[in-house]
C-alpha cells in the first residue's frame, strides 16, 4: 500500500506542471531563449496579488552594470503564473525603460540596454494589473560596444 | 566629489523612482555630500546585497580582455595547491572561492580548460569547508571539463553555480561569506586587469582599470554595511581602502544625456545617452597595480 501511495505521489509530482516547473527549470528554459547573449544572473520572483487600494507588489534588485556594454534583460512567466511580469530598469536618476509600454500596451519578452556608465542600477519586477505571479528574469551579456 | 556620486545614486534610486533627476551633476554631488553622514548606514539591505551579488564580473573582465585581443596567460591564475593553508579559515575560504570563480570565468571564456578540473576540485573543497557545497554542481562541471565538452554549457553552469552559492549565503544569514566572495572576485579581477596591463598596455585597458574605482567604492559601501553584522570584515575592508586611496587621482567625468528607447529588428533597445571619460596617469596605475598585487597576495593562496 505505501508503495502505491509513493508511486501516485511520484506521478503527481512529475506530471503536474505547477509542481514540476521549478524555478530552476524555468531559469534553464528562459536562458535557452537568450539567443546570442550569455547568461549572467537570474532573478526568481513570486509575488502575491495587490491588495485593494494598495500599490502592486514589486520585487527590487540592485546590480552593477559596466560601461560600453550591451546587456539583455529577459523575463519568462511560469506556466502556472496568473500575472504577466513587467521589468523596469532604473539608474540613479530615475526610470530608464521597460519591457512594457503603458502608452501602446505592447509588451516584449526582453529588451537590450546599452550601458555607457559603470554604476549600480536597479531592476523592479512586478506583475501587470497587480495580479499574483511567478516569473524569472535573466540578465545576459550581449556584446561590448 | 565623484567618490560620492554612486552613493548618491543609490540613495536617490532607493527613496524614489520618480521622473529622472535633472542633469546638473555638480548639484547632485553637493546633495550627496550633505547626505553622506546618514546614507552610509541607511543604504537598504537589498542594495548592499545587490552590490555583493555582482557575480557577473566572473565573466565580464574576461570578455573584455578577449575582445581587446589580449592573449590568455596562465601565470595570472591563482594557484590551487595550497588549499589546506586557507581552508581552516572561513574568511580566507570565502575570499578564495571568489578569486577562483574569477579564474574559472577567465579559463572558460578563453576556452583554456585543461587545468579547470583542479580549480573545480579546489572550489569543491572550499565550499565543503563552508558547508555550502550542495549549491554547486561540481560533478556536472567536472564531467563537461574532463570530456572537453560544450564550453557554453561549462560557462553557464559555472556562473549559475556561483549565483546559487551566493543566493544560498544571502538566504541563510551568511551575508558575510557572500561579501567575502565578492571581495575575492573583485580583487582577483583587478589583479588580472593590472597584471595584463603591464604586458599589454592600451588606453581601453587603462580606462577599464580606472572604472574599478566605482566598483570599489560600491563594494566598500556594502562591506561596511555587513561589517556591522560580522566584525572580521573590517580588516579586509581596511585593506581595500588602501587601494581606494590609490584611486583618488583617477578622474571620471560624465557627459549627461537622457536615455532613449528604440526598436531595432523587432527588439527593444534602451540606449543610455551618456558618455564617461576616465583619466588615469601611468604613476597612478603603477601604484594601483603594486597595492593590488600586495593585498591580493595576502589573501589568495
Amino acid at each position: 500500500m505505501p508503495r502505491v501511495i509513493l508511486t501516485l505521489l511520484f506521478i503527481l509530482i512529475v506530471f503536474n506542471p505547477s509542481v514540476s516547473q521549478t524555478a530552476e527549470k524555468l531559469v534553464e528554459i528562459c536562458a535557452a531563449k537568450l539567443g546570442d547573449a550569455q547568461y549572467l544572473r537570474d532573478f526568481q520572483v513570486e509575488l502575491e496579488a495587490a491588495e485593494d487600494g494598495s500599490e502592486k507588489p514589486v520585487a527590487k534588485y540592485s546590480l552593477i552594470l559596466s560601461s560600453n556594454t550591451q546587456y539583455r534583460l529577459m523575463v519568462c512567466n511560469a506556466e502556472d503564473s496568473d500575472g504577466s511580469a513587467i521589468i523596469e530598469l532604473y539608474d540613479g536618476r530615475g526610470f530608464m525603460g521597460s519591457n512594457y509600454s503603458e502608452k501602446t500596451g505592447k509588451k516584449y519578452p526582453s529588451f537590450d540596454v546599452q550601458i555607457k556608465r559603470t554604476d549600480v542600477y536597479h531592476i523592479f519586477i512586478s506583475f501587470k494589473d497587480g495580479n499574483p505571479g511567478r516569473a524569472v528574469a535573466i540578465l545576459a551579456f550581449v556584446k561590448r560596444l | 566629489m565623484l567618490k560620492y556620486f554612486s552613493l548618491f545614486f543609490l540613495v536617490v534610486a532607493v527613496v524614489s523612482c520618480k521622473p529622472r533627476a535633472d542633469d546638473d551633476s555638480e548639484a547632485a554631488g553637493d546633495d550627496a555630500l550633505l547626505m553622506m553622514g546618514k546614507a552610509e548606514t541607511e543604504v537598504p539591505r537589498y542594495v548592499a546585497e545587490g552590490i555583493i551579488s555582482n557575480i557577473s564580473s566572473l565573466l565580464e573582465e574576461a570578455f573584455f580582455l578577449k575582445q581587446i585581443g589580449v592573449p590568455f596567460e596562465k601565470k595570472h591564475l591563482a594557484a590551487t595547491t595550497n588549499v589546506e593553508r586557507v581552508s581552516d579559515s572561513e574568511l580566507l575560504s570565502a575570499f578564495n572561492l571568489g578569486a577562483l570563480g574569477l579564474n574559472l570565468g577567465y579559463m572558460s571564456v578563453y576556452q583554456q580548460i585543461a587545468d579547470l578540473p583542479h580549480y573545480l576540485e579546489t572550489i569543491s573543497v572550499l565550499s565543503g569547508k563552508l558547508n555550502i557545497d550542495g549549491q554547486f554542481d561540481h560533478e556536472r562541471l567536472l564531467r563537461i571539463a574532463r570530456n572537453q565538452g560544450d564550453i557554453d554549457s561549462l560557462t553557464y553552469f559555472s556562473l549559475h553555480g556561483y549565483n546559487r552559492l551566493n543566493e544560498y549565503m544571502l538566504k541563510n544569514s551568511k551575508e558575510h561569506l557572500s561579501a567575502l566572495m565578492a571581495t575575492g572576485l573583485f580583487l582577483e579581477g583587478l589583479y588580472l586587469l593590472t597584471q595584463v596591463a603591464q604586458l599589454h598596455h592600451t588606453d581601453d585597458l587603462a580606462g577599464r582599470i580606472g572604472e574599478q574605482k566605482i566598483m570599489l567604492n560600491d563594494l566598500l559601501l556594502a562591506m561596511r554595511f555587513f561589517q556591522n553584522e560580522y566584525e572580521p570584515l573590517k580588516d579586509i575592508a581596511d585593506e581595500l581602502e588602501k587601494i581606494q586611496k590609490e584611486f583618488r587621482d583617477v578622474e571620471i567625468t560624465y557627459e549627461m544625456g537622457e536615455p532613449e528607447t528604440v526598436e531595432k529588428d523587432g527588439r527593444l533597445v534602451i540606449i543610455q545617452n551618456e558618455k564617461s571619460r576616465v583619466d588615469i596617469s601611468g604613476e597612478t596605475l603603477a601604484r594601483i597595480t603594486a597595492n593590488t598585487e600586495k593585498i591580493r597576495n595576502q589573501y589568495v593562496f
